[in-house]
This record gives C-alpha cells, structure tokens and sequence, in this order.
C-alpha cells in the first residue's frame, strides 16, 4: 500500500525527531484554510491571528493524543472551531454583551469595509451569514466556504449528517432570501 | 392571439421593465422556439436509448474494483464526493448568487503573513503543560494561591485606603471555580502566571514557606498585569 503524504507527516509527528519539522509542514499546509475558518467567525484580522495561534499551540501540546482514526485536517478544524467559539465566549462575557451584540457589532463593522475589499456583493454574503444562528454559522462556512465533506463536518461539531445538512439547506435559503432582498 | 399581445402591452405602458420584459419574448422567437422543439425531444430520447445500452456505472465498479491498483475504498470515497457534490448543487441551486460567490476569499489579510505566521510560532519556548487532570493536588494548591494572590494585590491596589477587605473571605476553590467558569482552563492559567512563577510558589507551599509577602514577591516579579483582566471579578465579588 502507498503511503499518503498525510500517513508520512502523521508518522514523523510521532517521531521525536522529525516532530519539529513535520508540524512545520502541518503549520504551512494548513494555516491558510484555517485562517479563513477562524476569520468568518471571530471576525477581525487581529482576533483570528490569535486564534490560529493558540489553535496550532494546542496542537502541538496534544500531538501525542492525535489519533491517525480522524484526518488531521479534521483534527485541526476542531480545535480550531473550539478555540475561535471560545475567543468568541471570552470576548463577549469581556465586553457584558451576549453574542447576538457581538454579531451585530461585527455586522456593522464589516460595513466600514475593513474586513472585505470593497465588493459589495461579498459584503453583502458576509453580513447575511453573520446574521445566521452561531451553529448554522459554522455548518455554513464549513460546507460552502471550506467546502469541507458533510462526514468531515460531522466529526467536528458531533452532530449527525442528516442533522447537518437540514442546517445547511436551512442556512442556505436565509442566506440566498437575504441576498435577493438586499440586492 | 395577437391582439390579446397587443392589449396587454398597452396595458402595461405604465410598467416600461414588464413591458420591455414581455415584448421580449417576442411572437417570432416563440415560432422559432416551438418549431425546434419537437426536435430536440428527439435528440434527448435517443440520447437515453444509447444510454441504456452502455454497461451500467455498477458493472464499471465492479470490473474497476478487480484490478490490483485500485486502492481500498476507492469507489465508496468518490461515491461520498460525488454525493456531497450533487447535493451542494441541488441545496444551493447552480445559478444562484451563492454558487457564483462560492470560490472567491474576500478578507484583507497583511502581506506576507502566511509566510511569516510559521516563524511567529515559538514552540520551543512553549510551556510543557500538564493537564490539570495529571496534575498532583499540590501543584493545583500553587496554581490557587498564585491565582488569589494576584487578585488580592491587584484589587488591594485599586481599592481606596478605608475599603475592607472583602476579598479574604474569598477561599482557593471559590476563586477557581469563578475562573473555571469564565472560560479560564488550566491553559490558560499557566500562560497568565507562568510556569515558572507556578513552580516557584509550589516550592515554597512545599518548605511551608507560604507567607504572603514571599509569594507576593514571586508574582511581582514573575507577572505582566496587563495580560489578565481580572477587573470584572474582582467587581462581580
């Protein structure tokens, strides 16, 4: 059997030599797509480099607990989700708003153009799935945007596939409704 | 026919983009549409006859799933893609807004960031962390007092001088808990003191040397105040 690249770094991690510089390899693979995961959610440039940041540490601490049964795409994607939701948690309970302020406060800001560049379209997208529940959010991002597979999802948030894709089709139709109506 | 088209359009010269809308289908786009029709039917249902001739997509697998190179679940991974695929187009729709946005990045992101985000990950100096869980009750006692300490002496400095002094009554667990609660982990905790400053306070536990000036002296010394925000328990207790 041939071994997949993912199987190589997977077995250097495990190595105590070679760990240093396959989680390099891990970093450099993956820490743009985990970026934009955080970014969609926390929002702000400055909040998703610290996220990302305490994602890829906590992976490194945990590296010995990685099991080769999840893909370490997905693997990172859960940390990376539960780091960016608990930034989120700790932000909010900082600034005694719940998270519904916080995505209003983000909506708004998002219209000062700091976040995109300056298509209005896309704002418009970004603004409508800000708008989206907190685990529509994250079901839609990960699906549309990461276009990672419904099974993939499922093993990041723990819920089923069926569950998941009524989120999304759900999601979707806000999001599109949202679309037409301001455009 | 034609005089109904007529009317209608009259009707509507108060809506010119209905207007302009329903002209544009226009009689004899309609004839043209209509007379080659008939024909495309044709071309479909031949199409579908030629179809069910061809060796059918499971006798395909089947005589793929024989030979050697074909890697173990190969067939059962496409089947999920192309599942997945298929029901992003049927969710999404293939000529909505969201399908034609679906591909482009729009946040601003510093130049040269991802070239330079592996260098900022300093994993040498990262702490080797125990989970609390492995952790012996010790180790837990020095975390607590470390934590209250500092909670005192920030508190002690921001309160004025004929304050009392509510936060003794405060014990280790309680403090802990509150922490715990406000989404502060053990992680965290150690990040904010420093693991030196964790290690020193459990020695001096250890010699019985737990006088709050020396411990005070170990956190003065070991800690930047400007990363915990502790002003908001302080006000909840």
């Amino acid at each position: 059997m041939v071994a997949t690249e993912e199987s190589i770094i997977v077995d250097q991690l495990k190595n105590p030599e070679l760990r240093s510089a396959a989680f390099n390899t891990v970093v450099r693979k993956y820490q743009r797509m985990l970026y934009f995961h955080i970014r969609r959610l926390v929002g702000t440039h400055e909040d998703a480099d610290d996220v990302l940041q305490n994602t890829f540490l906590k992976a490194w601490r945990a590296i010995d607990r990685f099991r080769a049964d999840s893909s370490l795409k997905t693997w990172l994607y859960k940390i990376a989700t539960n780091e960016a939701l608990s930034h989120i948690q700790k932000r909010a309970k900082r600034s005694f708003t719940d998270i519904e302020d916080l995505q209003n406060d983000l909506r708004h800001s998002l219209s000062g153009g700091t976040y995109l560049d300056g298509d209005e379209i896309q704002m418009k997208l970004q603004r409508a799935v800000e708008a989206l529940p907190e685990r529509q959010k994250l079901v839609f991002s990960l699906r549309y945007f990461e276009e990672l597979k419904y099974d993939e999802i499922s093993s990041i948030l723990e819920v089923s596939v069926g569950a998941l894709k009524a989120s999304f089709h759900h999601a979707v139709k806000k999001v599109e409704k949202s679309l037409t109506e301001e455009s | 026919m034609e005089d109904n088209m007529k009317h209608l359009l009259e009707e509507l010269s108060d809506a010119p983009m209905l207007r302009k809308l329903k002209s544009n289908l226009s009689n004899e786009s309609k004839d043209e549409y209509f007379r080659e029709l008939p024909e495309k039917v044709d071309e479909k249902l031949s199409l579908s006859e030629e179809l069910k001739e061809a060796p059918s997509l499971q006798e395909l697998q089947t005589a793929y799933r024989l030979r050697p190179d074909t890697p173990q679940g190969y067939f059962e991974k496409k089947a999920q893609e192309m599942a997945d695929l298929i029901s992003d187009e049927e969710v999404i729709g293939s000529n909505s807004l969201l399908m034609n946005l679906k591909k482009e990045e729009t946040a601003n992101v510093p130049e040269g960031y991802f070239e330079q985000f592996p260098q900022k990950l300093d994993l040498a100096d990262d702490p080797k962390i125990i989970p609390f869980k492995k952790r012996p009750l010790r180790w837990m006692s020095a975390v607590a007092a470390a934590v209250v300490l500092l909670v005192s002496t920030i508190w002690w400095f921001s309160q004025p001088a004929s304050s009392s002094s509510e936060m003794a009554d405060i014990s280790h667990d309680e403090l802990m808990a509150v922490l715990e609660l406000e989404g502060y982990d053990s992680y965290d905790l150690v990040e904010i003191l420093g693991e030196d400053a964790i290690l020193e306070t459990e020695n001096l536990l250890d010699d019985e040397l737990s006088e709050e000036e020396q411990l005070e002296e170990v956190l003065l010394d070991e800690l930047d105040f400007s990363d915990l925000e502790l002003d908001e328990y302080i006000e909840i207790e």
